[in-house]
């Protein structure tokens, strides 16, 4: 069972509502240009995500998994890494991590 | 129907894994079973919750444990030297993840980082005396009043100005910083998630908090994975929960040279009992809340894709207390002066520093993608990242990494990586902020009115401008054995300007590069349990045998026990705190402020004392057995500490350079690192002698300074400076369930005085212990101690703090009596078999000081170690 691209369009389309009608604090015509043009890119995204994933719906049986178990393959081949690389960038860049779950703090000015 | 054998195999497979889950980790199964079954088992484990999958499914049971460190490029000040080293951070990781019960893991996090060095504070055109551009050196004061502005009619900035004469100025557009400085500060966080795996399903919610002296946050999530079509595909969702609070100081060099209207109603002024000062608190709160949806797929057997979209919302106060941002402006009635310059008249702008002012809200999307690829000739992995990132601030930003991960054999693997970033710039960011109006002046300050400005939100912060950046780096992990792996990783990164997708990013002043390197190790906790095929009588011996097989010395006790088998290996970890608070004594007595303030400073009254002070340290305990008879030991270790001062009654009014305006101060980072060698004397049933000699290496900091230039209290140095000469002798005996021990230890240091003039006195130490085995995992010991210090020896030739007896040389050391209460589990079943715990609380019960001391409440030791 593959998901139907209808599902990312309507998730596409909630996402949009909310954060458009948000009261912004200045410029909001300029705000509302950004925020339309972001939610563009973002449903585009979206849409390639399981666009690109649609072929993999091929069977790949438990068997043939083999390679997908290497310790270089997992998502995270290197976490401690990871929490030290994104600790420092998000100390030092605007981008606020993945939108994932993490705490504040910075250890930085 | 040939299918059928094979899946009953895949069944039995998982059934085996299950089965053998507590006790032995799957990749423990895999490599003693067949090679069909290593196949099949691989397979089994690709299956999201059963191990390593593309899904986030857990690895075996880990512990982490690693040393990192950050240096800052400095800052392009065209040819001035500042005074201020550029920011450097020493930071410690360490993280366990273990499986509770069947399909129950438990995972957590500890940082800690130290920090200090110089970051930019505000910008303004070097032609007009930024960062006060002309002298040779910037000072101990960020300087943000500018010596004079002049701009042509297209409002380009001209100086340098000169006497009073306009002849000899130019245009020089170019910008500069103003760094400013804080005194090493240390946060430290923490963070614990609790998972539940079902066939299908994982459920894993935490909590953390995030303490610093002036930002405390907490924070909270859950998380959720779905796994379907036959676990090919898998869907996850998270949320999170943080709420901050800023309570800054803001920088007292710098306070009265920029308007802080703004916030007046956010900053509280506490008068600072040790000088005639006023502290300047800016108070704020912060809250977050964000999501992320995300979608993993199996491609094909050699290929798998992650994508997410994620939203987060940001309200409250989003500013940086530290940042401020000079505004300018030039009053268009004025009549402008001729120059020598041919067509160019000059206007003077009126300038003034601002705090930074953010909106109060931010809403952030983010769409990202990995794409992961096994390349078959080369056993090797490619990943490919991609990240989007858009906010309401007008901030969008593309990331592109790419990472090889490249086994070598022999237990190797390299994995370099590249990493490419561009952001646009915020709405409010400016270097700094020129407008064609009168200056909207305060009347009674004379400052710039920051409610009175032409924007409502400002910021200079080079963070929020446009800019490009580009990193690479390489880890190197190395496999010794089934259980340990060691990690080291370095990253350079540059920051440019230059680099913005698209052009048009920042002019090159606020360009700086870093690089970060970390060393660490990783244990897998089930691993022990691979020596126990030799049977119960084995595995007795490896528990027993492998912790001095006399029930453990206490866990306060160093160098208590060895390892008996040549080519063995133990791993450990050892955490002490120690806190002194409560009355200062003189001896064994209470002494009065009015004694402190008129002898405990020499020559000169005391003004100040601790109210506390607490110690952390951390250590790695490693230790290898080459013969049966000797030991060998290596003892990094990292401190941490915080003292917190107060005025002494009836002290004298400060007398100028040595104010107080940070009644706390910290320190922290790499400690001494200790070598020994541990050597069998004695070892007949029920009694045990063994000797260790040693040397500690002056790894460890003793330059640590305050805000300013000023080397800290002696106390709060990281390290001894001086090499050390380490010995000690212990003695071990048990009859059934009872046990005792004894040793002597000694720190003898090996030279007069260290780099900055004084060494720390030389400690002996006696203690003996008696213990009783409540079970057959578990020991209770009771102790006493006695330690003998001297006083420190010679005293600073370098400028330092000298307000109360901490600053002295003959306040330290003194003699002391403390009984010990602690627990020791060896281990000897379940999910953490042959680990070793032990805990030990030290009760002081004597002191006697030398000069004027506070007195201590206390010490916990609490240490971890697993032998392999």
């Amino acid at each position: 069972m593959c998901l139907e691209l209808n599902d990312f369009k309507r998730l596409g389309r909630g996402q949009g509502h909310g954060p458009l009608s948000l009261p912004c604090n200045r410029n909001n015509a300029a705000n509302r240009r950004l925020t339309a043009r972001g939610l563009r890119l973002v449903a585009a995204g979206l849409l390639a995500g399981p666009a690109l994933a649609l072929p993999g719906c091929a069977d790949v049986q438990p068997w043939q998994r083999g390679h997908l178990a290497k310790p270089q393959m997992q998502l995270e081949p290197l976490p401690v890494q990871r929490t030290v690389r994104e600790h420092t960038y998000v100390s030092r860049e605007a981008t606020m991590g993945g939108g994932g779950a993490s705490g504040g703090g910075c250890g930085c000015n | 129907m040939r299918q059928r054998p094979l899946v009953r195999a895949i069944r039995d497979a998982i059934a085996l894994l299950r089965r053998k889950r507590r006790r032995r980790s799957a990749l423990a199964v895999a490599a003693q079973a067949s090679p069909a079954l290593k196949a099949l088992t691989a397979a089994a484990m690709a299956l999201p919750g059963l191990g390593p999958a593309p899904s986030h499914a857990a690895p075996g049971d880990l512990g982490t444990f690693s040393y990192g460190h950050y240096t800052e490029s400095a800052r392009d000040l065209y040819g001035i030297k500042s005074a201020y080293k550029p920011i450097q951070v020493d930071s410690l990781f360490g993280s366990a993840h273990v499986t509770l019960a069947d399909r129950w893991k438990l995972d957590f996090n500890f940082t800690q980082d130290t920090w200090g060095g110089a970051t930019p504070m505000a910008t303004a055109p070097l032609a007009w005396g930024g960062n006060q551009y002309g002298q040779t050196l910037t000072g101990a004061t960020p300087y943000l009043a500018l010596t004079s502005a002049y701009v042509d009619a297209d409002l380009n900035p001209y100086g340098p100005y000169s006497s009073g004469t306009l002849n000899a100025i130019r245009k020089d557009t170019r910008l500069a910083h103003t760094l400013s400085t804080a005194s090493p500060e240390t946060r430290q966080q923490g963070d614990l998630h609790v998972t539940r795996e079902w066939d299908d399903f994982a459920l894993t919610a935490g909590a953390g908090a995030s303490i610093e002296n002036d930002y405390h946050s907490y924070f909270g999530d859950l998380g959720g994975r779905w796994d379907l079509n036959r676990k090919l595909t898998s869907l996850t969702l998270g949320l999170s929960y943080t709420n901050d609070s800023t309570y800054a100081q803001l920088d007292p060099g710098a306070f009265s040279y920029f308007s802080i209207d703004a916030y007046k109603n956010q900053i509280k002024n506490i008068p600072d009992p040790n000088s005639a000062n006023v502290r300047h608190i800016l108070e704020g709160t912060r809250q977050d809340w964000g999501t992320r949806l995300g979608l993993s797929q199996i491609l094909t057997k050699d290929a798998f894709i992650e994508t997410g979209l994620g939203f987060r919302r940001s309200t409250g106060y989003l500013g940086n207390p530290y940042k401020t941002v000079e505004f300018a402006f030039v009053d268009p009635s004025q009549t402008p002066d001729t120059t020598s310059l041919p067509g160019v008249s000059l206007y003077a702008a009126t300038t003034g520093a601002v705090m930074e002012k953010r909106p109060e809200e931010r809403n952030q999307w983010t769409w990202d993608m990995r794409y992961v690829q096994y390349v078959e000739p080369l056993d090797a992995a490619l990943h490919l990242g991609y990240r989007f990132y858009s906010d309401d601030w007008g901030i969008d930003s593309h990331t592109f990494d790419v990472d090889w991960g490249q086994p070598l054999g022999g237990g190797w693997t390299v994995t370099p990586h590249f990493r490419y970033y561009s952001q646009s710039e915020a709405d409010f960011y400016q270097p700094y902020f020129i407008y064609r109006q009168a200056a909207p002046l305060d009347p009674v300050s004379g400052k710039v009115n920051a409610n009175r400005l032409p924007v409502d939100a400002y910021s200079s912060d080079q963070r929020l401008s446009g800019y490009g950046a580009v990193s690479g780096g390489v880890t190197v992990a190395k496999a010794i054995g089934k259980a340990i792996t060691l990690e080291a990783a370095f990253e350079y990164y540059s920051h440019a300007g230059n680099l913005k997708l698209g052009g048009g990013g920042e002019p090159s002043y606020a360009d700086f590069g870093y690089y970060q390197w970390n060393a660490g190790l990783k244990v897998d906790l089930s691993a022990p349990s691979l020596f126990d095929t030799g049977g119960d009588e084995h595995a007795h011996h490896h528990h027993h045998g492998g912790h001095g097989g006399h029930g453990g010395a206490p866990a306060g006790v160093m160098f208590g026990h060895m390892l008996h088998e040549a080519g063995q290996v133990m791993v450990g970890y050892r955490y002490m705190y120690n806190l002194q608070r409560g009355n200062m004594l003189h001896g064994s007595d209470k002494a009065s402020d009015g004694q402190i303030v008129a002898n405990g400073c020499g020559n000169i009254q005391c003004r100040e004392a601790s109210q506390d002070m607490s110690m952390h340290m951390h250590m790695l305990d490693l230790m290898y057995a080459p013969t049966d008879w000797l030991n060998l030991m290596l003892m990094p270790q990292f401190v941490s500490m915080e003292m917190t001062l107060r005025t002494l009654d009836g002290a004298p009014p400060p007398s100028g350079q040595h104010n107080h305006t940070r009644p706390t101060h910290t320190t922290g980072g790499v400690g001494d690192i200790g070598m020994y060698a541990l050597v069998k004397l004695l070892d007949q049933p029920g009694h045990h002698v063994h000797a260790g000699i040693g040397i500690s290496a002056p790894t460890g900091s003793v330059k640590e300074k305050m805000h300013g230039n000023d080397l800290i209290h002696y106390g709060m140095q990281l390290g001894s400076g001086t090499w050390d000469f380490k010995p000690s002798l212990t003695y071990l005996g048990d009859a059934g369930d009872w046990n005792w021990g004894a040793q002597l230890s000694g720190t003898k240091r090996l030279e007069d005085k260290n780099e900055v003039g004084f060494t720390f006195g030389d400690i002996f130490q006696s203690t003996a212990w008696g213990g009783y085995a409540l079970t057959d995992w578990l020991n209770a010991t009771v102790r006493g101690v006695y330690t003998l210090q001297g006083s420190i020896h010679g005293e600073y030739n370098q400028p330092h703090s000298e307000t109360g007896p901490m600053d002295f040389p003959n306040s330290y050391g003194g003699h002391y009596w403390d009984v010990g209460f602690g627990l020791n589990a060896n281990v000897s079943s379940g999910p953490f078999e042959g680990n070793n715990f032990a805990v030990e609380w030290l009760q002081p019960v004597e002191d006697h000081v030398n000069g004027y001391q506070q007195e201590r409440r206390g010490a916990l030791s609490a240490t971890w170690s697993v032998a392999f």
